[in-house]
């Protein structure tokens, strides 16, 4: 009997392996933050939506606390609520690729399998690229896009039934002369081994969705729940979604856990969009924190992670985004706080400048956290922010500092507190 | 028969002790077994037949009946007929046939020609006997410990046997007793016998039952001090994580054993067995001739390694008199353990400090009531296997019953052993049931005719429910929750029915030329619902045909 270290491996690459497609940075330093940069403060100003959905409940029941860093996303409201992301087109280039198609399990090259790309993101029509990995697994491709979200499939003979047919979507490469990645093909025993351990028989007409919920940092969100809907709301019946615990799938698990990985089983051929939800205390209610779009094969399984403020599971590295987006909406990002900003929301977002992490810390609270996240400042909440009186002290400081880096002109003050102080800054994130 | 057998020893050889000289003699058979399925796989338009064939030798070398030495191989072992690797260019023209393995549970990869399974030799101590070697084990009906020896089944072949390296001693204490106080044996046939087994001196799994990282999140060396430091990753107590590792490290490859890879005993896993039997065949009781066994069988198994210590209780009875039969076997396995390396074997509900920890508890039972003459047989069967519907929790319960304790053609031998095989993967192949009763409770009477010397009818219907489904490769019914305890299903379907499924079986078995055996046996089976057969591949109608005959030569 092979071990349990091969589960390890398992789904910790669903985000992505890589090397020229890491994703932006962590708080303070990405140009991720939009609209709602650093306008909510600990997930209490913009309740996220509840679907309403039949059987709803039974998959987002979760009424704890997540832990991770939501940098003021305090859940989707509406239409075009979603954090938006200034790619700069100049990074929009044809480049090519070498990679490597693996075994999902074990990194064992895989032989003789089909590496398909629809450089559109989503599987319809004729492959922009289709290639057959060679000696080693080895796979290579001209004129492979970066910067731009796309989706591929990797398949085998299926007469051999070894594999299955894999697909991985929202696959971003940053700015690069050049790509270098690993593909992943998901055995059979892979695949058969988790609905076995989870108690769950996999109906062979429909597919399999696993991924990693992310927070702004993209570390791992613990406490977040996940459920697949389709374009009107509904809920498949036959949804089965757990969640791991050390790697391991775990029926036990209620929510997503350290790891933040969660598998989907038995989502019916379509389009589905994987939510993650997470529990606000302040207003008692879950926030839709994020979600990714699925198209589901038969008898597949669907890779794609959900990151927190996006609405299409699409994260751009650093690389492709506009350096004036990055530096204005650090603002906003910093300026923000977590869920319950009170205690986690200025002393860490904001610590990853500076402001917030003396404005949460000692005054705590959500003045504090929500004072130096709104500051967005690099040094201004650092000082005098939380340290003293909170809110407004913290914002005012935060207020020439925030000014000076772009973050924000009135994000602070004793108004600074508020929502939208970090979000009106001059060069905030479209 | 592992104590039966060794009470049988004691009994021949005291009959033997004249003879001084050596003797040889050889015992074993060939026999070959086709097998036609009908609907097994959803696409199979016709039936599908192929042959398998094994001979078995097993040479004996006894001198003057106070020594032997015994030796089992199997040769061309359940092989299929033909040649199945391509030996020949062309397959119309081939000529040699290959090794190609079993069909049932191997995928037909090629094997050994040649299996030598087991050799060991016996002797005769002044106060019992002594077995020393890799030898075969057997207890009571079979459903623990099982030799796969001969042709002993209603239905179906023997295809694994259980074999230890085992050193035992058989004694009877009660004639050392009645030597001892200057009296004649009278007799009495209780046995006891005692030995230990050695079942892995190095395993190539290394059990943790915590992890180590080296690394931190940033990437840095974890130092003492730090949120992420253990310091049980810290062996050396360098102050910082020297030690990478899961919670079971499977990077020890035989390859790399150095010249002590044998020293270290606390990864050694061994078992000590107690076996007492009253074995009265023949006796008188009530002016009749009986047959009356009684017996426990009692085994310790221990890895110091991973915190095991299991305890498998095993009675066993059987009572025959005047026609009226009786027998039965109740096994318990208990204890606990943390070298189940089982993929995701993890409870975040235990209190325990180790993830790999677990709680085993496992039953079997088979009872019998008949009613045996000289010209039929009819017996009623009732069986259980418990299974375990969270094999992931800390909980281990479920557990088949041996695969070679043969019950019907089809459900069991067929279905169930496909159906854990291709959920369980081989990445968990110590789980699959190789066609032993799997996580069900269920009846099987049968009767028999021997309409004239050497053949025998038997018809038998089989009729099985789940135990604990699991909802994987028994599904659950929303239903289930109330009717079990402790039970949550995650998966739950709706009106399913209660049973796994049934089937009739029936058999045709004559010897002649006192050595060659022929066996006809058919089954019909239906499977319902409860069992996802689309998903492992088989046809969902869940209607299955199987004929199957037996030729053997035993000697």
């Amino acid at each position: 009997m092979r071990s349990v270290t091969w589960m390890s491996v398992l789904l910790l690459a669903c985000g992505g392996e890589g090397t020229s497609s890491d994703s932006g940075g962590g708080a303070g330093t990405t140009a991720t933050t939009g609209t709602s940069g650093g306008t909510s403060s600990g997930g209490t100003s913009t309740p996220g939506v509840v679907t309403s959905a039949t059987g709803f409940e039974d998959y987002i029941n979760v009424q704890e606390d997540p832990i991770g860093e939501f940098g003021g996303f305090g859940g989707y409201s509406a239409e075009g609520a979603w954090w938006q992301q200034d790619v700069d087109t100049a990074q929009l280039q044809a480049v090519p690729m070498s990679g490597e198609v693996i075994d999902f399990e074990s990194d064992d090259p895989v032989l003789d399998a089909t590496l398909e790309m629809w450089f559109a993101d989503t599987i319809d029509g004729a492959p922009d690229v289709r290639v057959t990995s060679a000696d080693g697994g080895s796979v290579s491709a001209d004129d492979v896009p970066t910067c731009a979200p796309m989706a591929y499939r990797v398949t085998t003979d299926p007469a051999l039934e070894e594999t299955k047919d894999t697909y991985e979507f929202h696959q971003v490469y940053g700015a690069s002369s050049s790509i270098s990645d690993e593909y992943n093909s998901v055995s059979t025993t892979t695949y058969a081994i988790i609905p076995s351990l989870l108690g769950v028989s996999p109906d062979t007409d429909k597919g399999i969705a696993a991924g990693t919920i992310y927070d702004i940092n993209e570390n791992p969100v613990e406490g977040a729940q996940v459920v697949v809907v389709g374009a009107d709301g509904d809920i498949p019946d036959s949804l089965v979604v757990n969640y791991f615990v050390e790697d391991f799938p775990n029926r036990n698990q209620p929510h997503t856990s350290a790891d933040g990985l969660f598998v989907a089983i038995n989502i019916p051929v379509g389009t589905w969009n994987v939510q993650t939800y997470v529990w606000d205390s302040a207003s008692s209610s879950h926030l839709l924190m994020g979600q990714t779009r699925l198209d589901v094969e038969a008898d597949s399984i669907n890779i794609s992670s959900i990151y927190t403020g996006y609405g299409d599971g699409v994260r751009y590295p650093e690389s492709c985004l506009v350096a004036g987006g990055t530096t204005g909406t650090t603002g906003g990002t910093t300026g923000s706080t977590t869920t319950g900003g009170s205690t986690t929301g200025g002393s860490t977002t904001g610590g990853t400048t500076t402001g917030g992490t003396t404005g949460g810390t000692t005054t705590g609270g959500t003045t504090g956290g929500t004072t130096g996240g709104t500051t967005g400042s690099t040094t201004g909440g650092s000082t005098t922010g939380g340290s003293t009186t909170g809110g407004s002290t913290g914002g005012s400081t935060g207020t020439s500092t925030g000014t000076t880096t772009g973050g924000s002109t009135s994000g602070g003050g004793t108004s600074g507190g508020g929502p939208g102080g970090g979000g009106t800054g001059p060069a905030p994130a479209p | 028969m592992l104590s039966i057998g060794l009470a049988a020893a004691l009994v021949c050889t005291d009959a033997r002790a004249a003879e001084d000289d050596w003797e040889f003699e050889l015992e074993g058979y060939y026999r070959t077994r086709g097998y036609t399925f009908r609907n097994l796989y959803p696409d199979q338009e016709e039936p599908a037949r192929v042959m398998v064939q094994r001979l078995r030798l097993q040479p004996q070398l006894d001198f003057e009946g106070r020594a032997k030495f015994i030796m089992m191989a199997d040769v061309l072992d359940n092989v299929a007929w033909g040649d199945n690797q391509s030996l020949a260019s062309t397959s119309l023209f081939a000529g040699d046939p290959s090794t190609t393995g079993n069909f049932r549970l191997d995928d037909g990869v090629a094997t050994d020609t040649f299996r030598l399974k087991r050799a060991w030799m016996e002797f005769k101590v002044p106060v019992g006997l002594l077995r020393v070697g890799r030898q075969e084990s057997n207890w009571g009906m079979g459903l623990l410990s099982n030799n796969g020896n001969g042709f002993d089944d209603s239905f179906g072949e023997n295809n694994m046997g259980s074999t230890f390296d085992r050193a035992i001693f058989a004694t009877k204490p009660i004639a050392i007793l009645q030597t001892i106080m200057g009296r004649d044996d009278s007799g009495i046939p209780l046995f006891f016998a005692i030995g230990v087994d050695r079942l892995v001196e190095d395993p190539l799994f290394q059990y943790y039952g915590y992890s180590c990282d080296d690394e931190n999140a940033s990437g840095d060396l974890i130092i003492e001090g730090d949120e992420e430091y253990d310091a049980r990753c810290d062996p050396n107590g360098e102050g910082y994580h020297t030690l990478a590792h899961d919670y079971v490290n499977d990077e020890r490859l035989d390859s790399e054993r150095q010249g002590d890879w044998w020293i270290d005993n606390a990864d050694d896993v061994y078992e000590v067995v107690y076996v007492l039997i009253y074995k009265g065949e023949g006796i008188t009781l009530a002016g009749s001739a009986a047959d009356l066994i009684l017996g426990t069988y009692v085994v310790n198994r221990k890895q110091e390694e991973t915190d095991s210590n299991i305890l498998i209780l095993d009675a066993y009875a059987k009572f025959l008199w005047k026609g009226i039969y009786l027998e039965g076997e109740v096994l318990n396995i208990r204890g606990q353990t943390s070298a189940i390396a089982l993929p995701g074997a993890y409870d975040p509900a235990s209190e325990s400090s180790d993830p790999l920890y677990k709680e085993a508890d496992i039953w079997g039972y088979v009872a019998r009531v008949g009613y045996k003459r000289e010209l039929y047989d009819v017996v009623m069967e009732y069986g259980y296997a418990s299974g375990d519907d969270d094999p992931a929790d800390a909980a281990f319960t479920g557990r088949p019953l041996h695969s070679d304790y043969n019950v019907g053609l089809l459900i069991f031998e067929e279905i169930m052993a496909r159906v854990t095989r291709e959920t369980w993967t081989e990445d968990a192949a110590g789980l699959w049931s190789n066609g032993g009763v799997y996580n069900a409770t269920y009846i099987f009477p049968s009767v028999s005719w021997r309409p004239m010397k050497n053949w025998e009818v038997t018809g038998a219907y089989l009729l099985a429910w789940p135990n604990r489904p699991d909802g994987s490769r028994i599904l659950c019914d929303t239903l289930d929750e109330e009717a079990l305890e402790d039970f949550t299903c995650n998966d739950p379907q709706d009106g399913l029915p209660q049973e796994i499924g049934w089937e009739f079986d029936l058999g045709v078995k004559h010897r002649f030329h006192e050595h060659v055996l022929f066996a006809m046996e058919g089954g019909y089976a239906q499977v319902s619902p409860r069992v996802p057969l689309e998903t492992v591949g088989l046809n969902p109608e869940g209607k299955f045909f199987t004929l199957q005959t037996r030729i053997a030569y035993e000697f």
